[in-house]
């Protein structure tokens, strides 16, 4: 097996390594880090938007560009959270409980650096995984028939919308109106329009890449406009990255060593999940050494173990969140939910024939994103100072920026007007759901994988003659609705235990 | 403003379902599911998901249960703070006093759009620019006309001659 991954990722390499990928390679890594530093424009709006740039391009090469932008973005998101107290990207939140406190302690550019080398070493865990685990499970998922596709599917959006916050409900509704959105257009199985009013530009369906930028891009951009980061002052920073204090003790990599490695793994679990993605690995990560720790009471207040072990998970949460992509097409977040997107764009399908159909393209990515997190580690370190510059520039200049190019980048697609308004109506969907506690995530990768659910689900009913007991009658689907059925229910006996247990007590 | 929020996706699922009944067939001729079926499903789910979330915005003592709630862990604490959403990047809490800003800018997309087929995508980028920075960086000239030509420029510069991307033509050829 060890022969057989070494032999892929050599063939990989021979892929990646063209001066064009190398190229835009580089260029997705560099403007991922610029994106992860800006509030307002994470990495699915950046990916979703640069989407349209990548048309003249190779399928290999665009994807290499745009897997760059969204392991890129982990490490630049992390640089505010480190420096102003703001992460840069919601994975690199966890980052920011001990990351400022140790800017703050005037320990800011150990913390730069020990984030880099901790992202670096959770990426590459990660991406050794990636190589280990997709073939194996894309073998397991070759004998996935439509009931079981279809669970996939629904237990990764149930797990994506019960796992963050605290408002299970509305992720599910957020689910919902991804799954009403992609209704819209031709119905694949009888050919009958729905939803299109007469108009043949949405014969084709709504186009995820308008919705995503319109929720991610403009939602994300007016919400930052309502709690008025366009009206904060600049913060100036200033790091003297000459100075021998720029650099971490040896007690910095010595207490971390055991650090990054936990997070790495943590991490890469909680990216394998579908739904669970890098911000729940950066949590569980920090959780974990917390508790582990001997002296957990340092935490918050300036640990570098507080900001290694995010940092090393968050990176390997990103790559995690590949295998379920790669192996059975089901994104894990709202970023691979627009990667996905991308992919059925340029006509490849995400799955277990994909290994087989076009093992290049695979391999290719995950020989890239070895090189990618050597790229970002030296960019990390060599051109902080280059990228903390980039904070000097006040958010009220950079709003343009992000207007135009989630204008111009949804019209260029079809040069489609409808579409360009479809965009504004899916910003303020987009800023009402991030105002009032909804996901646009889930309504994103709920708008990807509608079709494929309806799909799938139909199959699934034409097999069993409309009969539902073929969601149990095969033993994977029947793990899998055990599953969901769990994840469903478990909330709800959690709640009627507790309000049982005061009742007793008195 | 958020059980109205909540109240209008309501609404909208309702018509939804509506014109899901109205248009399509849930069962086709040999009894198997139609273009209907999953489009009526889905709106189903939404209207009872929807109308329990508008009950609980809308009750009386909703403000009195969210402030029973006892103390999270740091996990929680942290998950809470990000949100059902996955992107969630602001931790501030606003406290809406940016609301016309809110109000402001929306009309300057909308007109921004509405102005793309007549003036085309160089100078409806120029327009907005110009009355963005007007509005939101105020007296500072140079830097808001400079910026307002450079930005429009680089990215029809970008996606016009670069890429050979389609963008809006208007009356005046480009």
């Amino acid at each position: 097996m060890l022969a057989d991954i070494f032999s892929n990722l050599w063939f990989g390499l021979s892929i990646a390594v063209t001066p064009t990928n190398m190229l835009f390679l580089l260029l997705g890594a560099f403007v991922g880090m610029i994106v992860g530093l800006f509030p307002g424009f994470g990495p699915a709006a950046g990916i979703a938007v640069l989407v349209p740039l990548t048309f003249g391009l190779e399928p290999t090469t665009a994807i290499i560009m745009l897997a760059g932008i969204y392991y890129g973005s982990m490490y630049g998101g992390t640089i505010t959270s480190i420096l102003i107290n703001t992460p840069g990207e919601s994975a690199t939140v966890a980052s920011t409980l001990d990351g400022y406190p140790l800017a703050q302690k005037g320990r800011a550019g150990p913390a730069l650096v020990m984030q880099a080398i901790a992202s670096f070493i959770g990426g590459t865990i990660g991406v050794i995984l990636i190589s280990a685990l997709a073939p194996s499970l894309a073998d397991f998922a070759a004998s996935f028939g439509p009931s079981e596709y279809f669970m996939v599917i629904l237990l990764g959006l149930l797990l994506l919308t019960t796992m963050m916050g605290a408002n299970k409900l509305n992720g599910i509704i957020s689910a919902l109106i991804g799954f009403a959105i992609g209704t819209v257009g031709v119905d694949v199985m009888s050919g009958v329009q729905r939803y299109t009013f007469g108009s043949p530009e949405l014969i084709g369906g709504i186009y995820f890449v308008a919705i995503a930028i319109g929720l991610f891009g403009v939602g994300e951009l007016l919400h930052c406009v309502y709690v008025g980061q366009h009206r904060k002052p600049v913060e100036r920073i200033s790091l003297n990255f000459k100075s021998a204090e720029f650099w971490p003790d040896m007690k910095d990599y010595v207490e971390c060593k055991f650090t990054v490695l936990r997070g790495s793994i943590i991490g890469f679990i909680a990216g394998v999940l579908p739904g669970s993605g890098a911000t729940i690995g950066s949590i569980l990560g920090y959780s974990v050494e917390k508790k582990l720790a001997k002296d957990p009471e340092n935490f918050g207040k300036g640990e570098m173990r507080g900001l290694v072990a995010p940092e090393a998970a968050n990176n390997a949460a990103s790559a995690g969140a590949m295998v379920p992509l790669l192996s059975l097409g089901i994104p894990g977040s709202g970023a691979t939910a627009v990667l996905l997107g991308a992919f059925l764009m340029w006509g490849l399908q995400p799955g277990p024939m994909l290994i087989e159909s076009d093992p290049g393209f695979v391999w290719g990515l995950i020989a890239s994103m070895y090189l990618g997190n050597i790229i970002l580690i030296v960019m990390n370190i060599a051109a902080i100072p280059f990228f903390v510059k980039f904070l000097d520039i006040p958010y009220v200049h950079v709003i343009p920026v992000i207007v135009l190019l989630c204008v111009i980048g949804t019209f260029i697609i079809h040069a489609s007007m409808i579409e360009t308004w479809i965009l504004l109506g899916a910003g303020l969907l987009g800023f009402g759901m991030k105002l009032y506690g909804f996901s646009p995530a889930a309504t994103v990768l709920a708008l990807v994988l509608g079709s494929m659910a309806e799909e799938n689900f139909l199959q699934s009913m034409i097999i069993s003659n409309g009969n539902l007991s073929i969601f149990v009658e095969r033993p994977i689907s029947l793990v899998l609705t055990v599953a969901v059925a769990c994840i469903v229910a478990a909330p709800l006996a959690y709640r009627a235990f507790r309000k049982a247990v005061p009742a007793r007590s008195q | 403003m958020r059980k109205w929020f909540s109240a209008a996706l309501l609404v909208a699922a309702l018509a939804y379902l509506g014109y899901g009944l109205a248009t399509l067939d849930i069962f086709n001729r040999a009894g198997r599911a139609g273009p209907g079926y999953f489009p009526v499903l889905i709106g189903v789910l939404l209207v009872l998901t929807l109308a329990i979330n508008v009950f609980k915005e809308f009750r009386p003592y909703r403000a009195r249960a969210a402030s029973q709630t006892g103390p999270m862990s740091d996990a929680q604490a942290m998950s809470n703070a990000v949100g059902a959403d996955a992107t969630h990047k602001d931790m501030d809490s606003g406290d809406g006093s940016y609301n016309r800003d809110v109000l402001v800018l929306f009309a300057m997309l909308f007109g921004f759009i509405a102005l793309l087929p007549t003036l085309g995508g160089l100078l409806a980028m120029i327009v907005f620019m110009l009355v963005f920075l007007f509005v939101f960086n105020p007296g500072k000239w140079v830097v808001n006309l400079v910026y307002s030509a450079a930005l429009p420029l680089g990215l029809y510069w970008l996606f016009k001659i670069m890429l050979n991307a389609s963008l809006p033509r208007g009356l005046f050829g480009f």
